[in-house]
């Protein structure tokens, strides 16, 4: 039984068709990463299984429509668009996206951890790096324990120093808290080095698969225009950013 | 002499009245303003004291309570704007400009249609102490006891919209039903708070104690609690000011508390 089962979406935003006919399932434990040109509607795509926008067709997340399992599903967006000056801790995030049944320095210590952020407790967000800002949210969206973690670049903006860490944790919490992961990356080394099953999305699904078939100059051609060329990590060569 | 000062004024049941009022409207000010100040919303606020003043305006014209049509005007006009800006393409801050002026406007406009110079409507302008009655009181408490109970159960919603609504609602909050709440909310507050500090200086109430407390604050529950404590503050010293030096009570208060907004950038 798919964690995740999509037959047929349309998302149609202003009269804009974002995303057509898209079919595909994704299993419990996978790590599946979207590509795809900026544009392309992989953050409509990543909405449309949060349930934050209308579709068409037939969708399917953790065995109910999108947005129902609440507590079952965490999300790490985009580069959060928040003020800094806001005078407001780590802690005092934690407490009010928590229940109040588990507002304790505990719970939230517990969370932080996992991602490595335990010391950030009592720190301002205004004062964290991107990095560390990341790794908070991403110690957010664990804290009900989700079985289907959704992130939508969520290295964006960090150093590559940070964005290592970053990925490190991700790949052992999704062996420890046995995790099923949707992954939207530019960054076509973390794919291959971390997806079970790779989306190229362009409007409608490109192409489909492991990394290895995936990530080939013909499918990438068709993704981004031919040109673009992927060395993979084993060669000697520095990876693509596309 | 000191205490002379300070007690004088408390013999006189109006100054009482409108201290009463100041400080129970100024708690429930407290709370909207903390959001008000956190979600950038200061130009909304202000236009919500130009959409009372219409109000007010239909209400003498039509023989309502002037405070009752600005509680209502507020709301309705409040509730149009979030509506606009949910369903246009239209940025909030034009639409808000474009209620703001078209409230004005009929605002004055409706008070060109009253007969001869109605002096009772500078004390919505400017705040008057002396027209404060029983029944104001009677208002203000009751609505320090609405914002309580609804801050109660908005306060971690509101803060999670504020943050980030997607992640929000990902989490099950309801964003819409609580951003139109706090609208409801809003204009109730500034309503309310007209006949205190008026239509000219409403926001301010809202605005400069939370400003000047987000500049000290080290967390978000100091952030309320140095907004409560600045409120407070200014309308205690803001009325007796007013008292002292016979003026309007609205700039005394909103004097004050720029100066405590003053004292918080030293900080």
């Amino acid at each position: 039984m798919p964690i995740v089962s999509v037959r047929d979406l349309n998302v149609t935003l202003e009269d804009h068709h974002i995303l057509q006919n898209l079919s595909f399932d994704i299993e419990a434990g996978e790590v599946v990463c979207l590509i795809g040109p900026n544009g392309s509607g992989k953050t409509t795509l990543i909405k449309t299984l949060l349930g934050l926008i209308p579709y068409m067709g037939s969708v399917t997340v953790l065995d109910g429509p999108p947005g129902a399992p609440r507590g079952r599903l965490g999300y790490v967006p985009q580069k959060i668009d928040f003020d800094r000056t806001i005078p407001l801790t780590v802690r005092d995030l934690l407490s009010f996206f928590t229940e109040r049944a588990d507002s304790n320095d505990k719970h939230y210590k517990k969370c932080l951890d996992l991602v490595g952020a335990g010391d950030l407790l009592d720190r301002r967000l205004g004062d964290l790096s991107q990095g560390e800002f990341q790794r908070v949210i991403m110690g957010l969206a664990l804290h009900r324990h989700p079985q289907l973690l959704i992130l939508d670049e969520p290295a964006a903006g960090v150093d590559l120093e940070g964005e290592v860490v970053f990925y490190e944790i991700l790949n052992k919490l999704k062996t420890e808290e046995k995790l099923t992961v949707i992954l939207v990356s530019h960054d076509l080394s973390v794919v291959y080095r971390y997806a079970t099953q790779v989306l190229c999305v362009n409007h409608a699904l490109v192409c489909r698969g492991l990394p290895q078939e995936v990530l080939t100059a013909d499918t990438l051609g068709q993704l981004y225009g031919h040109g673009a060329v992927y060395h993979h990590p084993e060669r000697p060569h520095p990876a693509v950013r596309l | 002499m000191f205490l002379d000062l300070l007690v004088s004024p408390l013999a006189h049941p109006f100054f009482l009245r409108a201290l009463t009022a100041g400080l129970l409207l100024a708690i429930a000010a407290s709370f909207i303003g903390v959001f008000v100040v956190l979600r950038k919303m200061s130009f909304f606020g202000d236009a919500v004291g130009h959409f009372a003043f219409t109000g007010i305006a239909l209400g003498f014209l039509l023989g309502f309570d002037p405070i009752l049509a600005a509680v209502v005007f507020s709301i309705l006009i409040a509730i149009g704007v979030g509506y606009l800006e949910d369903r246009t393409t239209l940025s909030l801050d034009t639409t808000i400009g474009i209620f703001f002026s078209g409230a004005a406007a009929l605002g004055i406009f409706l008070i060109g249609l009253l007969r001869g110079y109605r002096a009772d409507l500078f004390q919505y302008l400017f705040g008057d102490i002396l027209a404060i009655t029983q029944q104001d009181i009677i208002v203000a408490a009751l609505l320090v006891v609405v914002t309580l109970t609804t801050m109660a159960l908005a306060w971690r919603p509101l803060l999670q919209i504020t943050f980030n609504k997607d992640l929000a609602r990902v989490n099950g909050v309801k964003v819409d039903f609580w951003e139109y709440a706090f609208l409801v909310l809003l204009a109730l507050v500034t309503a309310a708070s007209i006949k205190t500090v008026g239509i000219l200086l409403v926001t301010a109430l809202l605005i400069v104690p939370a400003a000047a407390a987000k500049q000290a604050a080290k967390n978000i529950r100091q952030l309320l609690v140095f907004t409560i404590i600045i409120s407070l503050l200014s309308v205690v010293f803001g009325l007796f000011g007013s008292y002292y030096w016979n003026t309007a009570s609205g700039p005394a208060i909103i004097l004050v508390s720029l100066l405590f907004f003053v004292l918080s950038l030293l900080w």
